[in-house]
């Protein structure tokens, strides 16, 4: 891959935006398997 | 265990088998406008049956009710009660802590190359990622660098203002 390429998307606000999609899918997926969940037992 | 706060265990309390009651009728009574098997119809289905799993889940799970025939949660410590608040706390400070570590090992790292700045603006994202990965023992390794003073500065490198 190109290395200029590369540098843009080390760059912060693009990392972030791939970092915040990320956590917010796992979030979205987590209430979809585990709906309504109040409490943590194991 | 009935007696915290004047609670009642959910499965005994008439509000809140009040309230599911509740819920549920208003769900049929929209669930009747439409025809059977049609999307909003199936829908709504599906909502009888998440609202029910919802409060036949809390009852069974031993949450506490009040007068409001709400769960409320014991946050005071008991041990009894410790998944209501405890346990949810303790794994938000440990991911706390795990971000909070591997950042600051890599800030560590980057600031012994040569452009620190730079790698703090452009991340040397395979190595920004060893970390992260490494990360998920970060308490035993803050206490082993507490133990051999790597953790905390000395104080004769702490600056005071002039006195």
């Amino acid at each position: 891959m190109d290395s200029n390429l590369l540098k843009y998307l080390s760059t912060v606000p693009v990392v972030g935006a791939v970092w915040i999609t990320f956590t917010a899918g796992l979030v979205i997926e987590i209430n979809r398997f585990f709906p309504d969940v109040l409490y943590f037992y194991l | 265990m009935a007696d915290v706060a004047g609670l009642t265990p959910c499965k005994d309390s008439v509000q809140f088998n009040k309230r599911l009651k509740n819920s549920v009728k208003k769900l049929e009574f929209r669930l009747k406008k439409y025809d059977a098997n049609t999307p909003p119809a199936l829908a709504l289905q599906s909502q009888i049956d998440k609202t029910q799993a919802r409060f036949s889940k809390y009852s069974k799970a031993g949450l506490l009710c009040g007068t409001d025939g709400l769960p409320h949660l014991i946050t005071d410590g008991r041990w009894n009660r410790a998944g209501d608040f405890v346990f949810p706390g303790l794994l938000f400070i440990y991911i706390a802590g795990w971000i909070g570590w591997v950042g600051r090992g890599y800030l560590q790292e980057v600031s012994k190359t040569k452009k620190p700045t730079e790698k703090e603006i452009i991340l040397d994202v395979p190595l920004a990622l060893k970390f992260s990965a490494s990360g998920f023992t970060w308490p035993l390794a803050a206490w082993q660098e507490f133990t051999s003073g790597k953790l905390i500065e000395d104080a004769k490198n702490i600056t005071v203002s002039p006195r």
